[in-house]
């Protein structure tokens, strides 16, 4: 009866929209705010904050939002005229607020709020404590000021025959840093968190076997909360740090034996990172590590060097535990971005090849296989003159096709994976064919403990090098001194992010005699992008879907810039492509051009260019290195298109007709497709 | 007779700086990395600084030749160049620090060829430019960073 009800009224309301949001704005005048507001430590400026009802709104024009969306890796869409403000968090979870209504739909649930968005005159506005609890960060309301962060929401133990394990779960994707401290015979592990803790000062027992307690502190600036975990650990205990699959929790695995802190791949499976905190904090938690791997120059650490292995040992997965669930829960927290619950970590005979992909450095190639867990291999070369050799992995499964990885290097001609075997071995093949003699080492990524790098050498192998050889990766362990952050590759392996160039006050180059406005030309292609790509089975972000600027409209061209690369970063994005259109003082140059600043880039542009140039058949200009500041400041493989010349009478007839349009859209689509392979299946 | 005084230099070749009195002014070839350098004699009395400030002003004015295939300046642009330790600090003024309007490559090309002027002037080793007295990230509208020194090697392939 009451679902008829609500569903009458939402009718009716919809019958007699929009003058029913209009005369709503006469019961809700907004006063204006002038608190500041922090978003993961992060001071965000808005333009547009008030109050209504005793309760901070913001208008959902309003810059600030946008980039308080940015800082947690969510976006947002609506369509002035429409009723629904739809957000996408980061974790992918639509957030749906009506307008005039007092229910916001997550997930499919509907959760109540004190009111929804309504109008002012003609502006929108958004109740700000419903959004950024939607999007699972905390607020504290201290001096004037706001403060959002997740919250850590309980602090686990799991206590098994040969491990301790420690579950923290908090409301929103989480960043640490852990370091040892203390006498080398009884040290202090300090695991820190960005974000609010509900119950500081409070101790979790560990047993005592691989540690005393576990004290959780709060630490840090009212602006940006961190919380400490510091565990008292035992002489000759080890331990690894695993992120949960939703990003929004961490487990961490104390044990004295190398081979029991792995954990299944539910749980070791890489995820969101936040790479926006602030470099004044007290206690700085680091940015995103470099979703690109080390360079090749001796960071393939500790790598089991193809000429010094013994026989391998054939799995790395720990057996079963019976495990003691005492838990310690600092306190119930309904928030809608909570992954507490997760089951305890189960062995799994397989691990997951979700990724495969070719970088480039000046002396070296390396290829990376991103997998769910430690693997073992073996591996082979052909005698000479034939430089192939191929690796063998055991108890793995290649997510998706076999297929040839698309390489243009000078070492590598190319790069084959398949499934070889399914049985009674699961056994992935990469083939590998060097266009000259090569010295390989493959290991274990320093940094990134679920990588596997097979680093190619333009030297020669030594005269008595082995002809073969076996290597297992190790679990990510840690030894009692400073330790570096656990850092998986791209947290969003599947996601590109498409950033058309320029929008809003400023719109690039122009062509006036044919109409053309730059900063049009390159959203249009970049939705055209996303449109191919997705239906290639990407996710796609673009940094802006309409004209205007991706950053402050008053800001300078750092904030803009900057605000352009902090989508993708905050993403965790796997590529990051922007889209423009070139422009001369001359009106004879054409064609296009693809821009790259890393040499690991190189690779990525070379393809797109091709693949570009190929299907739109437009002149070649070849790829070029740029010190661009998009390409330079994002994390993840970044190249810049310049899709022929705006200034250029023939390239600006092309640019005209939407089919050429099209096919630009479609070349850096293939070109991305020849690059990666494809995305990752699950 | 002009044509001959040319030298075209691709930009990851080694570029040759006459010899003091003279100086080089380099363009960049629109729609492209290649360089055109106009040789100029200086007088040998003048300082390093009124030296760097006549290339300056020589590379915005342009060349009197050939100038539909070149890289130049914006019409208006106001510069200034000081000299401390290896440092010309080039400060740009006019219409190309509210807005620049072209693309990528002709930005990363007039600041080619301001690096390739100034560092091969004796004792300057990079350039760093400011916007309005500002170091900034890009030109308002530009994709180029120049907040840091920029040096021959910045434009390496």
């Amino acid at each position: 009866m009451m679902r008829r009800l609500a569903v009458a009224l939402a009718a009716l309301s919809m019958l007699v929209w929009p003058p029913a949001a209009h005369s709503q704005s006469i019961a809700t005048p907004v006063a204006r705010l002038s608190d500041q507001v922090f978003v993961f430590g992060r001071e965000v400026v808005f333009e547009h904050l008030g109050t209504s009802r005793g309760v901070a709104v913001v208008r959902v024009d309003d810059a600030g939002l946008t980039a308080m969306l940015q800082i947690v890796g969510a976006r947002m869409q609506f369509q002035p005229g429409t009723r629904f403000i739809v957000f996408t968090r980061a974790d992918g979870e639509p957030i749906t607020f009506t307008v005039g209504s007092n229910a916001v739909s997550i997930d499919n649930a509907s959760v109540a709020i004190p009111f929804g968005p309504f109008y002012e005159g003609t502006q929108l506005w958004i109740p700000l404590p419903a959004l950024t609890e939607a999007l699972g960060l905390w607020a504290r309301h201290v001096h004037d000021s706001y403060a959002f962060s997740p919250q850590i929401v309980s602090v686990q133990r799991h206590i098994g025959q040969h491990r301790t394990i420690v579950e923290v779960r908090a409301t929103a994707p989480l960043s640490w840093r852990a370091s040892f401290d203390g006498p080398p015979k009884h040290p202090t592990l300090t695991v820190t968190f960005a974000g609010f803790a509900n119950a500081a000062d409070s101790k979790v027992d560990l047993g005592g076997r691989e540690a005393k307690a576990a004290t959780i502190g709060q630490q840090g600036p009212p602006g940006y909360p961190i919380t400490s975990l510091s565990i008292g650990v035992m002489h000759g205990v080890k331990f690894a740090a695993h992120r949960t699959s939703s990003g929004a929790g961490m487990d961490l695995v104390l044990a004295r034996n190398e081979g029991d802190l792995a954990l299944g791949p539910t749980l070791a499976t890489p995820s969101v990172q936040i790479s926006t905190l602030p470099k004044a904090a007290p206690t700085p938690v680091p940015t995103a590590a470099p979703t690109v791997v080390p360079r090749v120059d001796g960071t393939l650490a500790p790598a089991p060097n193809v000429s010094a292995q013994s026989a391998p040992v054939p799995t790395a997965v720990p057996a079963p535990e019976v495990t003691d669930n005492g838990s310690a829960v600092l306190g119930a927290s309904p928030s809608p971005g909570s992954s507490g619950g997760e089951p305890s970590p189960s062995p799994s005979p397989l691990e997951k090849i979700t990724d495969v992909f070719v970088t480039d450095a000046a002396d070296a190639s390396r290829i990376t296989l991103a997998l769910t867990g430690p693997v073992s291999f073996e591996w082979h070369r052909l005698a000479p003159p034939d430089n192939r050799f191929w690796i063998d992995i055991s108890q793995a499964a290649l997510v998706g096709p076999a297929r040839d990885v698309f390489v243009k290097l000078a070492l590598v001609r190319s790069v084959k994976i398949s499934q070889h075997e399914i049985t009674p071995d699961h056994v992935v093949r990469l083939i590998i064919d060097p266009s000259q003699p090569v010295d390989i080492a493959i290991g274990a990524i320093e940094g990134s403990p679920n990588s596997l790098g097979i680093d190619i050498h333009a030297s020669p192998p030594p005269p008595d090098a082995p002809a073969s050889g076996v290597g297992m990766m190790q679990a990510v362990q840690q030894s009692p001194q400073p330790v570096a952050q656990v850092t998986p590759g791209p947290a969003h392996p599947n996601l590109i992010v498409i950033d058309p160039g320029h929008g809003g006050n400023d719109p690039g180059a122009m062509n006036q005699q044919y109409g053309l406005v730059e900063s049009h030309l390159t959203l249009t292609i970049a939705q055209k992008l996303k449109a191919d790509l997705e239906r290639a089975g990407w996710r796609v972000v673009l940094t802006r879907d309409g004209d205007y600027e991706v950053g402050d409209p008053n800001g300078d061209d750092h904030q803009e810039l900057q605000a352009r690369c902090d989508v993708a970063n905050a993403a965790g994005a796997r590529l990051f492509i922007s889209v423009h259109i070139n422009s001369s003082v001359s009106s004879e140059p054409s064609g296009l051009t693809t821009y790259f600043w890393r040499a690991a880039d190189r690779s990525l542009a070379q393809a797109i260019q091709s693949a570009t140039v190929h299907d739109t058949g437009a002149g070649d200009d070849g790829v070029k290195r740029e010190e661009f500041y998009v390409i330079r400041h994002t994390d993840m493989n970044a190249v810049l298109v310049e899709n022929t010349y705006l200034s250029n009478a023939h390239d600006a007839s092309l640019l005209q007709q939407t089919w050429f349009l099209d096919r630009i859209a479609a070349g850096i689509a293939h070109g991305v497709q020849d690059y990666t392979g494809g995305p990752p299946r699950p | 007779m002009l044509a001959a005084t040319l030298v075209i230099i691709g930009c990851s070749r080694h570029v040759t700086v006459p010899t003091s009195p003279k100086l080089t002014i380099y363009y960049c070839k629109a729609g492209s990395d290649d360089l055109v350098g106009f040789p100029f004699s200086v007088d040998p009395k003048l300082g390093a600084s009124a030296v760097a400030s006549y290339a300056l002003n020589q590379l915005i004015a342009g060349p009197a030749v050939g100038r539909d295939s070149l890289v130049l300046f914006p019409a208006g642009t106001q510069a200034s160049v000081t000299i401390d330790g290896g440092v010309a600090t080039v400060d740009l003024h006019g219409p190309i620090a509210r807005s620049f309007q072209g693309g990528g490559g002709d930005e990363s090309g007039l600041f080619k060829s301001l690096t390739y002027t100034l560092t091969g002037l004796p004792g300057i080793k990079s350039v760093q430019v400011l916007v309005d007295g500002r170091n900034r990230a890009a030109l308002p509208g530009g994709q180029f960073e120049i907040d840091e020194p920029l040096t021959r090697e910045t434009f390496a392939q």
